[in-house]
């Protein structure tokens, strides 16, 4: 019952075009993630899911039911939905109770339960002992809880989240990273969540949708499709450190600089345009005998991993190692060393959208 | 795009913009209109050729010169002031700093009457006193004269400059004077090559607020200048509208110095926007760290005496004056306790009709008008500021009006439009008044409710939205208790001045309309000196309770936030 399906749907601001003909579903109890650079539009589809901007076209359904499009455009406030935002949007002259109670006005409860419902959400986020608190008295990850808290305490079919966790520093935006999973383990809501951070997105999603800065959505999968089996460069540069190299074709024979690989590259191969391989920085290795001929130029050892930059082809690839690996073999190399790059996976693109560099 | 259908949205801001057409872009207009437009066509050699007349020139020249000089006087002693306390080890900082601000409560005009009483030529109790005791044939002192009226002026206005150069002295980030002082520069140069440069945009932009209402303030020069024909732009042009009896060329004159008057205002303005913007501003933070303090050793006390004499001077005496002068049973009688009575007050207060209204129209007057403005400020600030709608960068262009037209500008602009021009006469009735109050403070109003409205970010109006509110309960439960003391603040910004306002309401008094002001300033005239000093003591103690309500409304709302 709380299935969110965006169909067609286009956004423009005066002449710049957000977002284009974009269709995604977001199944019943779902946790799906939007993944995308800052400018990408992903907040705006969020911002139109809740009701905040109505949709120059295309359609929105909530549960079934059509919020936006085809002449109807259902206020936020219809709309059944939690909304946590990147500011925690707390609202300083309240108490952290009356903050997380303010949805519960607008139903039917009575009282005691209302109190009930109260107590148990903040419980739930951790924030029982401290009701009576104004959110200037809080830490910022306190006011994100309340916020949350206030999200959930209606148990809306659907929960929208915009960045909640990136005005958090690193350990905090840990924890909550997780507490949000049991929570939707807990209330079974639907999720919609909307970041540019790519390690919240495989941590917490179901699924996850990729969406280019143009806004176009890239790939849609599990987080294991889009890290293992990215759709296109664009996804995969997006997902984490890439670095790339230019492959010519021999028949099967895949080469690097004209040196013949000893592996097949992985993915479709058009046959026409340039082709390039990427990979990421730990599925290639330096080797003493062998491999693509490159010349090392930085090494940095960052403790449990070695950090090499080498050029190979006129490229600069980025190369991780296990250091205790490293010293076994042939030890740390000298900046201007030449040496060889050999490659466990490479997965073959198209090099039309390889420009501004990897 | 889908064409939109005409919401709640276009509707405020189609009620914002008429609101500011008809309270200020109109009379604005017509005063451009009457000024350069005869018979229907545009003439400006005519209008130049007013502006020529010898007593039209003297009002252009006096202006320059009083407001040239009391900038320059109030510059160096608010400068000197606001670094005596923010960076000096002066005794009681803290309490000095506090009586520096007091002048800024204190009506000007009254202070002209009270130093009237004291400094003029002939019957200046002061100079009286001087005269008799050193055997003297001339008077000393001549408060009554163009250096008189810039003294006074600057004794009411250098706060202006104090507030901004100590706010910022105290702001500078103490370490770029450290690193003057490492680098082997000694005190002196530090304070000529660094200190001073950074205070210029702050030292700039006071200066350029005591050049605004140096400019546009009738009530010194009209009670010190008037009577030896000297005439600044404002007063000239209560001269001209009262003296000639409205007939056309007056009037005329009349626009003439009033455009000149907002053409300056707007040309201040902007110089102190472009100063505001200059990016030299960011070496000033925040947030608040413990200056560099000069040890006065020697001159510490003395330096002290000095600030004391210069309150006593400035405050004290012509308070204690206009209160003392206020008991006297007749003017010109020493002040000697037989000779004293409370009659004066209880009379004012309560039998005599004019003061009883003056003080009743002030109240109601003040009390409307500042919560009118107040609503409609925060109106206003919300399309500005909340609303993405076409048709905005109109209002906020009319918007920046209010701060630009100068008192004796609304009152004559209010005149041309309400006197049946448009068919509504309300020449003489007390809605002038109130119409003009409310162009005369829809600024304070702007600014302090758009300041509110500002930092209430979005997305706490939409996220009551997605717990399930409507549009208009989402304002009554976030936003208005949000922006609540923003209101509470502009309430009183307007209300206090409204009080005590002589400006706008001299040009637009009626029989039964007098306000406080108009009435001390119409007794004085008249030569009802005693009955003028004891309307104005009622007034400084209205003001003054006025002042500890505010801080006490407002310091009730800083506990609970």
């Amino acid at each position: 019952m709380g299935r969110v399906s965006v169909e067609g749907v286009a956004k423009a601001y005066g002449p710049k075009r957000v977002l284009q003909d974009l269709s995604l579903a977001v199944e019943d109890g779902e946790c799906f993630t939007l993944l995308g650079p800052s400018g990408c539009g992903k907040t705006v589809l969020l911002r139109l899911v809740a009701g905040f901007e109505t949709p120059d076209a295309g359609e929105i359904t909530i549960g079934g039911r059509l919020v936006s499009g085809r002449g109807t455009n259902v206020p936020p406030e219809a709309r059944n939905l939690g909304v946590v935002f990147q500011d925690y949007a707390v609202w300083p002259h309240l108490t952290v109770r009356a903050n997380t109670a303010y949805p519960l006005k607008f139903r039917a409860d009575d009282a005691p339960q209302r109190a009930a419902a109260v107590q148990g959400v903040l419980d739930q986020v951790g924030l029982g002992a401290l009701g009576e608190r104004y959110p200037s008295q809080l830490s910022g990850g306190q006011q994100q809880r309340v916020a949350l808290a206030r999200a959930l305490v209606a148990h809306p079919e659907v929960l929208l989240l915009d960045e909640p966790l990136s005005n958090l520093d690193a350990n905090l935006r840990e924890e909550m990273r997780f507490e949000i999973k049991d929570l939707q383990r807990h209330h079974g809501a639907t999720i919609l969540y909307v970041t540019h951070d790519q390690e919240v997105a495989l941590a917490l999603s179901d699924r996850i949708g990729i969406l280019d800065p143009a806004g176009r959505l890239r790939q849609v999968g599990t987080p294991r499709e889009v890290f293992d089996q990215p759709a296109d460069l664009e996804v995969f540069r997006f997902l984490g450190v890439t670095s790339f190299v230019d492959l010519a074709f021999d028949g099967d024979q895949a080469r690097i600089a004209g040196t013949p690989l000893d592996l097949r590259p992985e993915g479709p191969r058009p046959s026409s345009g340039a082709l390039v391989g990427g990979f990421r920085p730990m599925e290639a290795e330096l080797v003493s005998e062998g491999g693509v001929p490159g010349t090392v130029k930085r090494v940095a050892l960052l403790g449990a991993v070695v950090d090499f930059r080498v050029e190979v082809g006129g490229r600069e690839l980025r190369i991780q190692q296990e250091t205790s690996e490293v010293m076994r073999g042939l030890g740390l190399p000298v900046e201007g060393q030449p040496c060889g790059v050999r490659f466990h996976r490479l997965r073959t693109f198209a090099a039309a959208a390889l420009s501004g560099g990897a | 795009m889908r064409p939109r259908r005409f919401g709640t949205a276009e509707l405020l801001l189609l009620l914002s913009i008429l609101i500011l057409v008809v309270v200020v872009a109109i009379p604005i207009l017509l005063i451009f209109w009457n000024a350069f437009v005869v018979e229907g066509k545009p003439d400006f050699l005519r209008a130049l050729a007013l502006l020529k007349e010898p007593d039209t020139l003297e009002a252009l020249k006096n202006s320059l010169v009083i407001a040239g000089g009391t900038t320059v006087l109030s510059t160096i002693i608010g400068v000197f002031f606001a670094w005596l306390v923010s960076r000096t080890d002066l005794p009681y900082k803290g309490t000095m700093k506090v009586l520096f601000l007091v002048p800024f409560m204190l009506p000007s005009f009254i202070g002209a009457l009270a130093w009237k009483i004291l400094l003029s030529p002939r019957g200046g109790h002061i100079n009286r006193l001087l005269m008799d005791l050193f055997h003297l044939e001339d008077p000393v002192f001549n408060i009554m004269s163009l250096g008189g009226i810039i003294a006074v002026e600057t004794m009411y206005l250098f706060p202006f400059v104090f507030i901004q150069v100590s706010g910022a002295l105290e702001r500078m980030d103490p370490t770029l004077e450290e690193a003057a002082r490492i680098s082997g520069a000694g005190l002196f140069t530090i304070t000529r090559r660094i200190t001073l440069p950074l205070m210029m945009p702050s030292i700039l932009a006071g200066a350029l607020l005591v050049a605004l209402y140096s400019l546009a303030h009738f009530g010194v020069p009209a009670i010190l200048g008037t009577e030896r024909n000297i005439f600044i732009i404002p007063t000239k042009i209560y001269e001209k509208i009262y003296a000639s009896g409205g007939n056309f060329e007056a009037i005329r004159t009349g626009t003439m110095l009033s455009s000149i008057l907002v053409l300056s205002a707007a040309a201040i303005l902007y110089i102190q926007s472009l100063v505001l913007s200059s990016g030299r501003f960011q070496v000033i933070s925040g947030k608040s760290m413990r200056p560099m303090v000069l040890k006065l050793r020697g001159l510490k006390w003395p330096l002290l005496i000095l600030s004391v004499v210069y309150i006593a001077l400035t405050v004290v005496l012509p308070t204690v004056t206009i209160f003392l002068v206020g008991t006297l049973k007749t003017y010109g009688l020493a002040f000697k306790l037989e000779n004293m009575t409370f009659d004066n007050f209880t009379y004012i207060l309560f039998k005599w009709e004019l003061t009883r209204d003056a003080i009743w129209n002030s109240f109601y007057l003040s009390l409307s008008a500042a919560a009118v403005t107040m609503l409609i400020g925060t109106l206003i600030s919300y399309v500005l500021v909340k609303t993405k709608i076409r048709g905005k960068f109109l209002l906020e262009f009319l918007g920046v009006l209010p701060f630009s037209v100068p008192g004796t500008v609304i009152a004559l602009g209010v005149i041309l439009m309400w006197s049946g021009r448009f068919g509504v006469n309300l020449y003489n009735t007390a809605w002038i008044i109130f119409v003009a109050y409310i162009a005369r403070y829809m600024a304070f109003a702007l600014k302090s409710t758009s300041a509110a409205l500002e930092q209430v970010h979005d997305s706490l109006e939409e996220a009551a939205r997605a717990c399930g509110a409507s549009k208009w309960q989402a304002m009554k439960d976030v936003v208005l208790p949000l922006i609540k003391p923003g209101m509470v603040a502009a309430f009183f910004l307007i209300f206090l001045p409204a009080l005590r306002e002589l400006t706008t309401s001299v040009l637009l008094y009626g029989p039964h309309t007098r306000t406080i002001g108009v009435a001390i300033y119409t007794l004085n005239e008249d030569g009802e000196t005693v009955y003028a000093a004891a309307l104005a003591a009622i007034a400084l103690v209205i003001i003054v309770l006025g002042q500890l309500l505010i801080k006490r409304v407002t310091r009730a709302k800083i506990e609970s936030a």
